[in-house]
């Protein structure tokens, strides 16, 4: 199963009051999202790896590896919220730094206030995902459903965030066995082997994750399972 | 199940004419090489299947496809499949074992009684609050089986129950469906190729080779005949071979062969 799963189940937190971390997390991403002063976020941000890290005790290498995904994404879309081009000296007028390029007269530069922005705009969206990151950690997935359900969230959305969840969970397990065999068979040895390689595995990971999306239907019908996940209360 | 015949989509002919009658003893035991349709018969028995031809009949009504008559078709016939893997929904063993309960919307005092008397019967009362992924694999095996037996279901469906588990396991697997025969009553199938388990669990033996059954009978009957299992690419068990080729009495376990003084 997934690591962030079985984290989810060991950290230091994990019996604690599922209400509490749920809303705790939810009002870190929302005061991320409404606040735009940097000072605030980075307060928020420090706090929320503290207490992920030294409260509940999730391994930090771990935890840098799991931010580290998200964080390639943002930074190449930052990139194009900071750097900006224009085709005349007027589009460009209020640049800070322009750069000319001889080749069809095109500008490329910082426009005025896109790098504060940007950088706004950076710990805004870092401030959400470590802020998601404290509830997936340390929230066991049977806790948020109970808590789903005390808020009255359609079970239609229930059953579709807990199918998800496992299916992440099923996708990285096929797709980590037919990785561990190719690799044993030198699959991966050199550009053209792998680039092979990873076109099979697109390929077999698909036929195999609607062969478990099958199995898993018949063992959610074999057990009466009616579109609603009943946890403890009911 | 009379006179099934099973084709998969793409026409390949898993099952074929196949009739099997689960009454004919409390231990059913269905014996077959890799491929030879065992699972699939499981699958045409609960009804995830429909046969392409023939029919399921249970207490003498055809079983119908729709919704309702196969749930209740199902409170009566519960399946342990071979992955435990697949089988474990919930990643902590008591909302587990309590899933098809709490489907069937069971009172919490009922559940917790019934998960305790499960976990009991399975040597699993330690794993209770453990998330699933912790667990070994003979550990998640007894968790499944532990899942199916919180239903009182008349009969229990067992698909490769020893595949892959260490030789304790498999004693405590014996002992378990054991258990459920003669202390709950229920009547338990169980296929596999491992011929020990199967000639020391069953008293009634289906032969299937190549999606036809190729023979039937009591356990004695069947194991002695060599052609019949060398046909269907199987084992003879260890202790028919004792008894054939060692000249000893014909035993129904290992210990008692070994206990035995006359000899």
């Amino acid at each position: 199963m997934l690591i962030i799963d079985s984290l989810a189940y060991t950290n230091k937190f994990s019996n604690l009051n599922p209400f509490v971390k749920v809303l705790f997390s939810l009002a870190v991403i929302v005061i991320s999202i409404a606040n735009s002063n940097i000072y605030v976020s980075l307060v928020m941000i420090a706090l929320v790896i503290t207490l992920t890290l030294v409260g509940a005790q999730i391994p930090t290498s771990a935890y840098v590896k799991m931010l580290l995904a998200p964080l390639v994404f943002l930074f190449i879309s930052i990139l194009t919220i900071i750097f900006s081009f224009g085709f005349s000296k007027v589009a460009v007028s209020n640049f800070v730094f322009v750069k000319q390029f001889d080749f069809l007269n095109f500008y490329f530069g910082i426009p005025f206030g896109a790098f504060e922005k940007g950088i706004a705009l950076t710990l805004r969206a870092i401030s959400a995902i470590v802020g998601m990151y404290f509830l997936i950690l340390t929230t066991p997935i049977n806790q948020q459903i109970k808590v789903m359900k005390k808020f009255r969230l359609p079970s239609v959305f229930i059953e579709l965030y807990v199918l998800t969840y496992r299916f992440i969970a099923i996708f990285f397990e096929e797709a980590g066995e037919i990785h561990m065999a190719q690799k044993m068979k030198f699959g991966y040895d050199g550009y053209s082997n792998s680039m092979h390689s990873l076109a099979i595995l697109i390929k077999t990971l698909f036929v195999r994750i609607m062969q478990r999306y099958r199995d898993m239907e018949a063992i959610l019908e074999i057990k009466f399972f009616d579109g609603n996940f009943y946890t403890e209360e009911g | 199940m009379e006179n099934v015949t099973y084709e998969y989509a793409d026409k390949t002919v898993a099952l074929n004419n196949v009739s099997i009658d689960l009454s004919k003893g409390r231990k059913i035991g269905i014996v077959g090489s890799n491929g030879a349709g065992k699972s699939t018969l499981f699958m045409n028995f609960l009804g995830i299947f429909k046969p392409s031809k023939g029919k399921v009949i249970y207490k003498d009504n055809e079983l119908k496809y729709d919704k309702k008559s196969l749930i209740e078709f199902r409170k009566n016939v519960g399946v342990v499949f071979q992955d435990p893997d697949k089988q474990l929904f919930f990643s902590n063993v008591y909302d587990d074992i309590a899933f098809a309960l709490r489907n069937l919307k069971y009172s919490e005092e009922e559940i917790k009684y019934r998960v305790a008397k499960a976990m009991e019967k399975t040597n699993t009362e330690g794993l209770k609050n453990k998330p699933v992924h912790f667990l070994s694999y003979g550990q998640k095996k007894n968790v499944s089986i532990a899942g199916v037996s919180t239903l009182d279901q008349s009969i229990l469906l067992f698909d490769e129950p020893t595949a892959g588990l260490d030789y304790a396991s498999r004693e405590n697997i014996k002992k378990i469906l054991n258990g459920f025969v003669e202390e709950d009553g229920k009547s338990i199938v169980v296929s596999s190729h491992d011929m020990n388990f199967i000639y020391e669990t069953c008293d009634y033996i289906y032969v299937l080779n190549k999606g036809s059954v190729i023979a039937e009978g009591e356990g004695n009957k069947i194991f002695l005949d060599k052609k019949i299992l060398e046909e269907a690419s199987l084992e003879e068990p260890f202790l028919i071979k004792a008894h054939k080729y060692l000249k000893k009495p014909l035993f129904k376990s290992e210990q008692e062969l070994f206990y035995d003084t006359s000899c």
